[in-house]
């Protein structure tokens, strides 16, 4: 490689190359003297968003000594961004507020000087979220039983902030009935792709067909499954993604993590493949009542796998589109047969 | 014809890459390598049979839209029965509901045949 060629400032090195004013701000935030940054590393995962560790000095103050913070922002190459990191960040504070195990939320910046685009810090949590791991090593997670009522205690910790919540007021206002919302805005998904898909018409029709009486709106995250929660030591350390963050159903998040898809191979542990359901709900009780019935609950599981599924070839189109040219997107898209198969066995078709 | 074909292509050199390459990458890349692995059995199971998959998909659904569409491509006619099912058509329990679910659990199974095998075998067990 030629030391001659000094290659064009790719966007990837703005967090690195805003070292200095980084600093600065930090200082400033922490109300320290100074704040020294002795390692910055991108942590792996994340088209959309990117996560840089940040291991930092921090002298005078009330954040003095060493301290591990995540900077969180949006790719350069990031399209169609659900959440902007301000609106992450107050849903990052809210549900800290309410006792939901998350990453510390620190401070949020919207000033461009710094790094040149909006991002947030907050502190850094060990562990794994490797889901594939979580589901099989039993080291990782020595007592399932234990890991799955904290799980349960977050979700229904989350589920207990209702609307209208006055720092989240850019998050849409709640429908009347969150699966009729639903099953339109999947439609709508449906009818913008090019090709059509009988097998999950027919779970849309289904999921049309037996609808159940709503239940009272909460905050759902919309995402909580395994591989989106951080495990240290056996332990919850911090639930994470908080992007597709809505009003809805609290129903609809435990068929998302119950589901056949988001067990990791691991189907005979319906509490997202790491333990048992029971353990689950009694963690979920120990929070808010809750009752839900098998019926329901396969409601939502096909729910989960009908929205799954319409993600898995919206995917694959963004690959094909040559968007983002992915073999990780290509692939998902020919996970689809194995997301209709199970469409197909939660609305009976399969004997 | 060409001798070896393309599924024996290319499951040869998906072999040749997880006996020999893959245990000699690091093993920060050894999820592509399995990703790889991946889409180069796919292919060969579609250069194997995908356009059998494809055909009797086609029949299938030509054999539950009535005669009007039965001529229709593969495309159209996946719009057609999309459509007939969002408008309600196969609501009613019936001879027709049964033909439809028959119709796309076949559909499925065939398609799974070449996307995921192994899961075929697995439901298959567990049935």
């Amino acid at each position: 490689m030629s030391v001659l060629t000094r290659p064009t400032v790719s966007p990837e090195n703005t967090i690195v190359d805003s070292r200095d004013t980084l600093e600065d701000y930090l200082a400033t935030c922490a109300g320290a003297n100074s704040v020294r940054i002795d390692g910055m590393e991108k942590l792996s995962g994340g088209a959309i968003q990117e996560n840089w560790l940040l291991e930092v000095t921090v002298s005078g103050g009330d954040w003095e000594g060493a301290r591990r913070w995540v900077l969180r922002t949006d790719s350069p190459s990031a399209v169609n961004v659900s959440m902007t990191r301000a609106e992450e960040f107050a849903v990052l504070e809210a549900v800290f507020q309410a006792d939901v195990k998350v990453p510390r939320p620190l401070w949020l910046c919207r000033d461009r000087a710094v790094v040149g685009r909006d991002f947030f810090v907050m502190e850094a949590i060990a562990g794994t979220a490797a889901g594939h791991r979580l589901v099989r090593d039993d080291v990782l997670v020595p007592d399932r039983g234990r890991l799955c009522q904290e799980l349960g205690r977050n979700l229904a910790r989350i589920h207990a902030i209702k609307p209208l919540h006055a720092a989240l007021g850019f998050i849409p206002e709640p429908v009347a009935d969150p699966a009729q919302g639903s099953i339109d805005q999947y439609l709508d998904f449906l009818d913008a792709l090019d090709g059509h898909y009988p097998v999950i018409e027919w779970g849309l029709r289904w999921l049309r067909n037996h609808k159940p009486e709503p239940a009272e709106p909460c905050l759902l995250h919309r995402d909580f499954r395994t591989g989106n929660f951080m495990v240290d030591e056996g332990r919850v350390s911090g639930i994470l993604d908080w992007e597709f963050t809505g009003w809805g159903d609290w129903r609809e998040d435990l068929g998302w993590f119950t589901a056949n898809c988001w067990r990791f191979g691991c189907l005979e542990r319906p509490a997202g493949g790491v333990g048992e359901l029971k353990d689950f709900l009694a963690g979920y009780s120990e929070i808010l009542p809750c009752s839900i019935s098998p019926e329901e609950l396969r409601y939502w599981q096909l729910m989960a796998h009908v929205r799954w599924a319409i993600i898995a070839v919206q995917q694959a189109e963004r690959h094909l589109s040559g968007k983002q040219q992915s073999l990780e997107l290509a692939l998902t898209g020919r996970m689809v047969p194995e997301l209709e198969y199970e469409i197909l066995a939660l609305t009976g078709v399969v004997e | 014809m060409n001798h070896p074909d393309a599924n024996e292509l290319l499951m040869t050199a998906r072999h040749v890459l997880m006996s020999r390459v893959f245990p000699a990458v690091p093993e920060e890349l050894h999820y592509e390598i399995r990703m790889i692995a991946s889409a180069m059995g796919i292919a060969a199971r579609e250069a194997r049979k995908g356009g059998l998959v494809d055909g009797m998909e086609r029949e299938l659904l030509a054999g539950i839209v009535g005669e009007r569409y039965a001529d229709q491509r593969l495309a159209d006619l996946r719009t057609t029965v999309a459509a007939d099912i969002r408008q309600g058509r196969f609501d009613e329990p019936g001879v027709q509901r049964e033909r439809l679910k028959a119709v796309l659990l076949e559909t499925t199974l065939n398609a799974l045949s070449v996307s995921n095998p192994k899961v075929l075998r697995q439901q298959r067990e567990q049935q």
